[in-house]
């Protein structure tokens, strides 16, 4: 039997899929790396510790994989934004900068500057920020011009990744937006970008489709992960859109939503549009534009979901226990949409989509001695909901207009958390079924470039979700009078958030640490 | 009147409680008796006046007796109760329904519109120095005469709780100052009399007590409240009073400038001053000793506060007391006490019940702002007792802006028992507090009252031997500091957020399930 290898590498493990020609998973592997912090607000990773976890990840895998199959095509995804060096002989001279790095916080509005804020945004698909490759260049120019002057080259981590299997040199679109140096619209390197940021288009990967092959695994490859040599590699994308394919999103009507640690909505699109005030971003997709094939998406991205719930299990109410969450999502159900008026503001480490604010601050309003746990879990929920919406409504003003949602990430196994998305955004809700849809998309992209298949065909047929849960109109009419009260809530305790960040936080720079959980 | 022992009795919310006193404040017994609060619909609150008020006095009577005392022994007898509430009674004295309560119970706001527009805010604001809140009882009495016409036709006097109870005693209708001056619209602040220039539609003047002061002898204990109680036939009763301020005279608040700060389910505040000094933010009211005044007010939630937060956010702390650990209010405070002045950029509004003074809403509502993942429960707890806090000093900054700063605070209630609540107010407000080291009660005032009325006690100067010694907590000037920066931006985060409070409460309200 034919499979196709999907791997991911993320931020903190890298995972392996072997899925076989109907979409069914035959192998599972993964390892964990760490991220290095060497000074505070660094965020480093050994290009070593990728290649030893993935050597680990594919041999778990294989070991599961049916007597007498074979590695048809891989394909690989993984972390976006961040920054690998190589030097002369194509070997990396330093450790890699990936996103979460804050060090080139200077370096954004130095960018933003030279060119322009308008024509960034309309050419890359979203402000800079700090951690993306293009700040990551100008900061290296800037602090250590001698590493830099021994770069030759500069790629994103999966690139890395795939330069180890094949010795070959490419990027994606999808992936190349997120260095923030591509001109999105044209899907090519921006000579304004490359020129504002003072990189030659020669030490970038060349440009070539997601699943176009690069080449074969190399022999000292190839024996250490136990696969054949030779066996054929697609160039792959980042995770965020080989993410989109694995669920089998693949078309503007439906919306993917992941609440995790933080949120993401997303939603195909097959024009470009990006927000004229940076508050959301337009990228390239797995996909070549074509008829019926949307070549971009635009997402939104909240930084406090799931993260703000681990908060109120550990910190508030020092639930315990491998069923803790599925206890306080019960509580949630318990309570009423709209929690009996309690509205809880997610901003807890500042936020993204639409505010672009990292000095704004979480808040419970509205409470009264009426509420009880049941409703403080329930408003947690809902806040995190709400902000998802409002991050939907920078998309929906760029011209999307899904009428479906596909619910993924830790946040879709809870129904009540389901119920709760479908009554804010008046949509049908599914939850995904499919698990590590980023390296489940590699392993498409593999199946299309190596084995032939229809990409946008192969993503409905292999992925799967639940059936749809509609909205009810008691929980709808409840949330159409909250979602205004949560806007102008938010305003009015801006400038409070403010004042309390400057007395709290006065001499901090932009980089927030986080503080292990007082209970332990 | 062979004795010379000194009989306090209070009659509070939840309980009563009773002191046997000698002249110079030895307390040789003390009784409790615990009742109940009727709520029979949202919004009332009632207490039945011979089940709870007369059965509470007579029970703790035989409580004292059954120690060893005996009626005869009492020289005289002092009472208290609830804030100022409604009874209406027939011509023989007989209760026509259950007493209304004071603030507590909501059941005027139709009223209280009704006459704002029939004779405008300012007039009634002129004669009473108090606004109409639900602490008034001018509204309940237009209540009473619209929706129980009968009973309000078969009335034949008023009464408060203080007052039914001097009347089963002496049979004397009476009132003290202090009660009537919440008596408003039909109370003169300045004049301390009732006064007839709203009354008309509200009440026929006749049926309103005559006024006396709690310090005065009204009447002599009759043959049938001695069959009752146990006391002997002929022993002098006082005018009574609302048991706040009979409190703040078992702890020597009594001095123009001294301010008692109740630190109870509810945040309470008596300021003596020595002229009526009326502000439509707070309530002014004529005190307890004759020629004095004093501006009072009240917080809605802080004791609730606290038992909120343990209930809602501290189930580990209640399940490790439950486990023979530390008590969960001390976990908190422990917890709280760890975190420095301003909880680290975070603000409560302690508006979870609305809010009484100075801001007078009771559709606001909590908020905690400035949250971040690395504020824990103690954060939240301390924050907390930091939004009361500056509650406290808004009470007091509107106190002086009305040109009657407080120069002395004297901290009770159970709250008082927290040492780290008492610092954080003394930071806050940048005042010092002193706290008794026990405190006994209103029944202890009563006593007191009753000593002065007598004669047994020779002035107000004993209060210095009756007055149990106090430690004090003294604002510190760096948690100052800190405070100063945080309570602009508590102020503003009303101001800024009330809009969407007023339609968070009504939200709450709407949503039953």
């Amino acid at each position: 039997m034919d499979l196709y290898l999907g791997l991911d590498l993320g931020t903190s493990a890298i995972k392996a899929l072997l899925v076989d020609p109907e979409g069914r998973v035959r192998g599972v592997g993964s390892a964990e790396y760490p991220v290095h912090h060497p000074q505070p607000g660094y965020a480093e990773q050994d290009p070593n510790d990728w290649w030893a976890a993935t050597v680990a990840a594919v041999r778990q895998a294989i070991g599961w994989a049916p007597a007498g199959s074979r590695v048809a095509g891989i394909g690989v995804a993984g972390q976006m934004h961040g920054a690998v060096l190589l030097g002369d002989d194509d070997l990396p001279v330093a450790p890699a900068i990936i996103w979460a790095d804050g060090r080139s916080w200077r370096q954004v509005a130095e960018i933003t500057e030279r060119i322009g804020a308008a024509k960034l945004i309309d050419t890359a698909g979203r402000a800079v920020a700090a951690g993306f490759q293009a700040a990551t260049i100008a900061w290296l120019q800037k602090e250590r011009s001698s590493l830099w002057w021994r770069t030759r080259r500069v790629l994103s981590p999966k690139d890395e990744l795939r330069r180890r299997l094949t010795g070959e040199i490419a990027t994606d679109p999808g992936e190349a937006s997120g260095t923030l140096l591509l001109d999105v619209r044209w899907r090519t390197w921006s000579p304004d970008l490359l020129k504002a940021v003072g990189v030659e288009e020669a030490k970038l990967p060349p440009l070539r489709p997601a699943v176009a092959p690069a080449g074969g695994l190399s022999v000292g490859s190839a024996v250490e992960l136990g696969l054949p040599a030779g066996a054929p590699v697609v160039v792959g994308t980042g995770d965020a859109p080989a993410g989109l394919l694995g669920a089998g999103i693949v078309d503007p009507d439906t919306m993917l939503l992941s609440i995790s640690t933080g949120a993401q909505v997303m939603v195909p699109a097959t024009f470009v549009i990006p927000d004229p005030a940076g508050r959301s971003h337009t990228f390239c997709a797995a996909l070549e534009p074509g008829t019926d094939r949307p070549g971009w998406y635009q997402m939104g991205a909240t930084l406090v979901a799931g993260m703000a719930l681990r908060w109120l299990r550990d910190e508030m109410l020092g639930q315990a226990g491998p069923d803790a969450y599925e206890r306080m999502t019960t509580w949630a159900g318990e309570a009423p949409a709209g929690s009996r008026g309690l509205l809880f503001l997610p901003f807890m480490v500042g936020e993204r989509s639409p505010h672009m604010d990292s000095r704004l601050r979480a808040a419970f309003l509205g409470l009264g001695a009426h509420h009880g746990r049941n409703e403080v879990v329930r408003a947690v929920m809902e806040g995190t909901v709400l902000a998802c919406f409002d991050a939907f409504e920078v998309l929906r003003e760029g011209g999307a207009t899904p009428s479906r949602i596909v619910m993924a990430g830790g946040g879709a196994r809870s129904p009540v958390w389901r119920q709760i998305v479908a009554d804010v955004f008046g949509l049908p809700v599914h939850a995904l079924a499919t698990a590590d849809q980023a390296a489940f998309g590699a392993a498409i992209l593999a199946a299309a470039g190596i084995g032939g298949l229809d990409p946008v065909a192969t993503a409905r047929a292999w992925s799967s979700t639940g059936p749809p849960l509609p909205p009810t109109d008691r929980g709808s009419a409840r949330y159409a009078e909250l979602v205004p009260l949560y806007r102008e809530a938010t305003e009015a305790t801006r400038s409070i958030s403010h004042k309390l960040v400057d007395f709290a936080e006065p001499a901090r720079g932009p980089i927030v640490p986080m503080r292990p959980s007082r209970r332990g | 009147m062979s004795g010379e022992l000194l009989l306090g009795v209070d009659i509070g919310t939840y309980s009563a409680k009773g002191v046997l006193c000698t002249p110079i404040g030895d307390i040789v017994a003390s009784a409790t008796i615990e009742h109940g609060l009727s709520l029979p619909r949202p919004g009332w609150a009632e207490h039945d006046a011979d089940a709870v008020w007369w059965a509470g006095f007579v029970g703790l009577c035989r409580q004292l007796w059954a120690q060893g005392f005996r009626g005869d022994q009492v020289a005289g007898v002092g009472v208290s109760a609830i804030g100022a509430c409604l009874l209406p009674v027939d011509d023989r004295g007989r209760p026509l329904r259950p007493g209304i309560l004071y603030g507590i119970d909501t059941r005027a706001s139709e009223e209280i519109a009704w006459l704002n527009a029939r004779f405008g805010e300012e007039p009634m604001f002129e004669l009473g120095g108090m606004a109409l809140t639900s602490q008034a009882i001018g509204p309940k009495i237009l209540w009473l005469r619209r929706h129980e016409p009968d009973i309000y036709g078969r009335t034949a006097n008023l009464l408060a709780a203080s007052s039914y109870l001097v009347l089963r005693l002496t049979g004397e209708h009476v009132m003290d100052q202090h009660t009537a001056s919440y008596y408003n619209p039909l109370f003169d602040l300045r004049g301390l009399a009732w006064d007839e220039r709203f009354a008309e539609p509200i009440v026929e003047l006749g049926t309103l007590p005559p006024l006396r002061w709690p310090t005065e002898i009204v009447g002599e204990l009759t043959a049938e409240a001695s069959a009752a109680t146990g006391l002997a036939v002929g022993t002098p009763v006082t005018a009574g009073t609302i048991d706040a301020a009979a409190e703040a005279i078992s702890v020597g608040v009594v001095e123009p400038g001294d301010m008692m700060v109740m630190y109870g389910t509810t945040m309470f505040f008596i300021h003596v001053t020595r002229d009526p000094v009326p502000d439509a933010r707070m309530w002014s009211t004529a005190f307890v000793l004759p020629g004095s005044y004093s501006i009072e007010g009240g917080m809605s939630t802080t004791g609730a506060l606290t038992r909120w937060f343990r209930d809602t956010l501290g189930g580990s702390e209640v399940a490790a007391e439950a486990a023979g650990g530390p008590n969960a209010y001390a976990a908190l405070a422990d917890s709280a006490a760890a975190v420095p002045a301003g909880s680290e950029g975070l603000v409560c509004l302690p508006y979870f019940a609305g809010e009484r003074t100075p801001i007078n809403d009771p559709n606001a509502r909590g908020v905690y702002a400035g949250l971040t993942l690395s504020h824990g429960l103690g954060h939240l707890y301390r924050a907390s007792l930091e939004g009361t806090a500056y509650g406290v000093r808004h009470n007091l900054e509107t106190m002086e802006q009305m040109g009657s700063t407080p120069k002395r605070l004297v901290a009770v209630g159970g709250g008082a028992k927290n040492p780290l609540w008492l610092q954080i107010v003394s930071d806050a407000a940048g005042l010092p507090q002193d706290v008794p080291e026990t405190t006994i009660g209103a029944s202890y005032g009563d006593a007191f009252l009753v000593g002065l009325a007598t004669g047994l006690v020779p002035g107000l100067d004993a209060l210095r031997e009756w007055v149990k010694p106090a430690s004090t907590f003294r604002p510190r000037a760096a948690e100052r500091a800190v405070y100063d920066a945080y309570y602009p931006v508590y102020r503003e985060l009303y101001e800024s957020s009330k809009d969407q409070l007023h339609a968070l409460a009504r939200l709450g309200s709407a949503a039953t399930g």
